[in-house]
C-alpha cells in the first residue's frame, strides 16, 4: 500500500523533502531519503542509533545544508536557508538537549517564541498566557527557565515552539529523559496538537511505546536509508525494520508478534 | 489586565532604586561643595553612561566589547569638532580642513551630533562584526578599538593628532552628567525589557534556540550594538566638555580597563548592577587613589607606590572573576524580589522536585 493514500491532503499545504544526500567528509549520513508532512498528522521520524535522523532534523531546520535534495515548505524551496528563515516560514523544532532561555522566567520564554516570529509584544503576551493555561503550568509562570525540572523544560521548550505559530513542529526526542508518567502526560498532550494548533509533528523518539500509539504514519531510516514508511501496524511488521532493530537472532523471540504476521504474509 | 501586579512592580522598584540611590549620591556631592567632590562624582555620572552604554550592548548579549571604548573616543573628538569656536579652531586645530573651520553647534546638538556620528560608525563596522562568535567577536572589536586610536593619533588636521586638543568650553557640571546618567539608567532598564532586549538575551541565553524560534540573531546584536555606540558616544562627548582637555590615549587601554572593570565587577546582566558597579569602582579607586598619593608624600614604603591604584583594582576584577563571575548583581536586578516574596515560597516544592526528578 502507498503510505501516502494514508493522509488527505497530498499537495500545497505541505512540508516535503525530495531526494535529501548529505555527505559528511566522505561519509554519507542520508542517502536520497524523501518525507513529507502534513499539517494534520504526526508521523514518526525512528530508525536506530545514528541512522540519520537527527541529521534529516538538522537539514531540515536549516542547521545544515544538503549535499543534494530540497526541502520546501507550502512548495516553496527553503533548502539551505538559515534557520531564523525557516523558523519564519512556519518549520520550528526542539532539541534533543532541550535549549531554554535559562535566565529568563517561562512566560518569557513561551512570549520569546511569538516574538521571534515577529509578532506584537501585546499579542505575544496573550499567546503565551494562553498556551501557558492550556497546558495547565500556571504555577510555573514566573520561574526561572534554569529552575526548571528536566520534565517542566521538555513542556516550556514545546510551547514556545507552539506560540510560534508553526505548521510544522519537529520535536527531537521529545520524551528522552522523562519519567513514565511524565512521558504519558506528554503523549495525551501531543496527540492533540494537530487539531488544537493546527501544527503536523514530526517525531523522533526511541520510545516505542510512545512512538506506536502517537504516530499516524512512521518513517524509519537505518544507515541512512528509507527502509521502511508506513502505518504502525505496517512498520511493526516490516521484516527489514524489526531486523535493522534488533538483528535476525533475536527478532523472533522479543517481536512474535511481528513475525507471526511476516509469515502469514 | 492579566499581568499580575507582583510582575510589573518587579520591573519598576530597580528602575527607582537605582535611580534613588544615585539622586542621593548626586544631592550628597553637591552639598559637599568641594571641587574635588565635584569633579570625582561628574566624571562618575559620566561613566555611569558610558558602561551602560556598553551594558546595553555587552551584557544583553554575553558578547565582549572592547571596541565601545573607541566610540567613546569618536564622541569626544567629534563634539569638540562640531562644538569650538572658530577662534578656537585657528589655534587648537590649525591644519582644520577648511569646511569645518566655521562650524560651530551648541553644546547639545554638537553631543547628539557626535553621537550619531559613532553610532553611524559603528553601524557600518559592525554588521560584519555582529556575524563572529565569542572569541572571534572578541578579538576584532580589540583590533576595532586599535584602528580608532591610531586614526584618533594620526590624523592631525581633524584631532591635532597625538598632540592635546585644548580649549573645550566646559558644558558639562555636575547636574547636566547626573541627569543625563538618570536618563540613560531608564533608558537601559526600558531596553532589557523591550522586545528586541528580550531577544537579544534570548540569543545570549542560547544562540541555537533563538534561531530557532525565528529570531535574526545577527541583526538583533547589530541593532544593538548601533544603540550601544550612541550612548558611548555621547558620554565620550559629555567627558571632552568636562575635562576640555585631552590625548586619543584618553580613550585606549586604560580606559577600557577602568570600563570593564566597573561593569564586570557590578554584574552585566543586569542594569542596576551594573550602575552600582560604577558607583563602587569610583569610590574604590578614588579612595586608593588618595591613599597612593598620601603614601607617596610621607614615604612610608621602601617603594614607589605609583601604579598601586590600578594593580588593586586589576586585582579585585580577578577576585570578583574568580567568586562572583556574574558580578555582584548577578541575575535578578536590585529590588526585584522585594515584590515577589511571597511568590518565590509557593514556587519552593517545585525548586525541591528538581533534586529529586534531575536530567536524564
Amino acid at each position: 500500500m502507498d503510505p501516502r493514500s494514508v493522509t488527505s491532503a497530498d499537495t500545497g499545504e505541505r512540508l516535503t523533502a525530495t531526494d535529501v544526500v548529505m555527505d559528511f567528509a566522505g561519509l554519507r549520513a542520508l542517502d536520497t531519503v524523501s518525507l513529507s508532512l502534513g499539517k494534520d498528522e504526526i508521523v514518526g521520524l525512528i530508525g536506530p542509533n545514528g541512522s540519520g535522523k537527527t541529521t534529516l532534523v538538522n537539514i531540515l531546520s536549516g542547521a545544515l545544508e544538503p549535499t543534494a535534495g530540497t526541502v520546501s515548505i507550502r512548495g516553496d524551496a527553503v533548502t539551505g536557508a538559515r534557520p531564523h528563515r525557516i523558523a519564519r516560514s512556519g518549520l520550528v523544532r526542539t532539541f534533543q538537549t532541550v535549549r531554554l532561555f535559562g535566565t529568563m522566567s517561562v512566560v518569557e520564554n513561551v512570549q520569546l517564541g511569538a516574538l521571534g516570529v515577529g509578532r506584537r509584544r501585546r499579542e505575544a503576551t496573550r499567546v503565551a498566557d494562553d498556551l501557558i493555561a492550556a497546558f495547565e503550568v500556571e504555577h510555573l509562570r514566573d520561574v526561572t527557565a534554569d529552575a526548571l525540572s528536566y520534565g517542566q523544560k521538555r513542556i516550556v521548550e514545546i510551547l514556545r515552539a507552539l506560540a510560534t505559530g508553526c505548521d510544522y513542529l519537529l520535536l527531537d526526542e521529545p520524551a528522552a529523559g522523562l519519567n513514565e508518567e511524565e512521558s504519558e502526560e506528554l503523549l495525551g498532550r501531543l496527540t492533540s496538537l494537530p487539531a488544537t494548533f493546527g501544527c503536523g509533528l514530526l517525531i523522533i523518539d526511541h520510545d516505542m511505546n510512545l512512538i506506536m500509539r502517537l504516530c499516524h504514519r512512521l518513517h524509519v531510516l537505518n544507515q541512512g536509508r528509507t527502509i521502511a514508511e508506513g502505518t504502525p501496524a505496517q512498520v511493526r511488521t516490516d521484516p527489514t525494520v524489526v531486523e535493522a532493530y534488533l538483528g535476525k537472532q533475536a527478532s523472533a523471540a522479543v517481536l512474535p508478534e511481528a513475525t507471526e504476521s511476516t509469515e502469514s504474509a | 489586565m492579566k499581568v499580575p501586579s507582583g510582575l510589573s512592580a518587579r520591573k519598576v522598584i530597580p528602575v527607582a532604586l537605582t535611580l534613588g540611590i544615585f539622586l542621593i549620591v548626586a544631592i550628597v556631592a553637591s552639598l559637599f561643595g568641594s571641587s574635588l567632590v565635584d569633579r570625582i562624582t561628574t566624571v562618575m555620572f559620566v561613566n555611569v553612561i558610558m558602561v551602560l552604554g556598553l551594558q546595553i550592548f555587552m551584557g544583553n548579549s554575553g558578547l565582549l566589547s572592547f571596541a565601545h571604548v573607541g566610540f567613546m573616543g569618536i564622541g569626544a573628538y567629534a563634539s569638540a569638532l562640531f562644538s569650538l569656536p572658530p577662534e578656537q579652531k585657528l589655534m587648537s586645530l590649525p591644519d582644520l580642513y577648511t569646511p569645518f573651520q566655521d562650524l560651530q553647534l551648541g553644546f547639545l546638538p554638537a553631543v547628539f551630533a557626535a553621537a550619531l556620528l559613532a553610532a553611524v560608525f559603528a553601524a557600518v563596522v559592525g554588521f560584519p562584526l555582529m556575524r563572529l562568535a565569542d572569541t572571534a567577536a572578541a578579538i576584532a572589536s580589540f583590533a576595532l578599538l586599535v584602528i580608532v586610536h591610531v586614526v584618533l593619533s594620526q590624523w592631525t588636521a581633524m584631532t591635532n593628532g597625538p598632540r592635546t586638543l585644548f580649549g573645550l568650553l566646559k558644558y558639562t557640571d555636575m547636574w547636566t552628567a547626573a541627569i543625563w546618567a538618570f536618563i540613560v539608567i531608564v533608558v537601559a532598564f526600558v531596553f532589557k525589557e523591550s522586545s528586541l532586549g528580550m531577544k537579544l538575551r534570548a540569543s545570549r541565553d542560547n544562540v541555537h534556540a533563538a534561531n530557532a524560534v525565528g529570531i535574526d540573531v545577527v541583526r538583533t546584536r547589530w541593532i544593538a550594538f548601533v544603540i550601544s555606540a550612541f550612548i558611548c558616544g555621547m558620554a565620550g562627548a559629555m567627558w571632552a566638555h568636562f575635562i576640555t582637555s585631552f590625548q586619543p590615549g584618553a580613550f585606549y587601554m586604560s580606559m577600557t580597563f577602568i570600563v570593564l572593570t566597573m561593569l564586570i565587577v557590578g554584574g552585566p546582566q543586569t542594569v542596576s548592577g551594573t550602575a552600582l558597579g560604577v558607583l563602587i569602582i569610583t569610590v574604590v579607586s578614588e579612595g586608593l587613589r588618595q591613599m597612593e598619593n598620601a603614601l607617596g608624600m610621607n614615604d612610608s614604603f621602601p617603594f614607589d607606590t605609583v601604579g598601586m591604584t590600578e594593580i588593586l583594582l586589576a586585582i579585585v576584577l580577578i577576585l570578583v572573576l574568580a567568586f562572583r563571575p556574574g558580578g555582584l548583581v548577578e541575575r535578578t536586578e536590585l529590588g526585584a524580589n522585594w515584590a515577589r516574596g511571597r511568590q518565590r515560597r509557593r514556587n519552593s516544592p517545585d525548586r525541591t522536585e528538581d533534586a529529586l526528578v534531575g536530567k536524564g
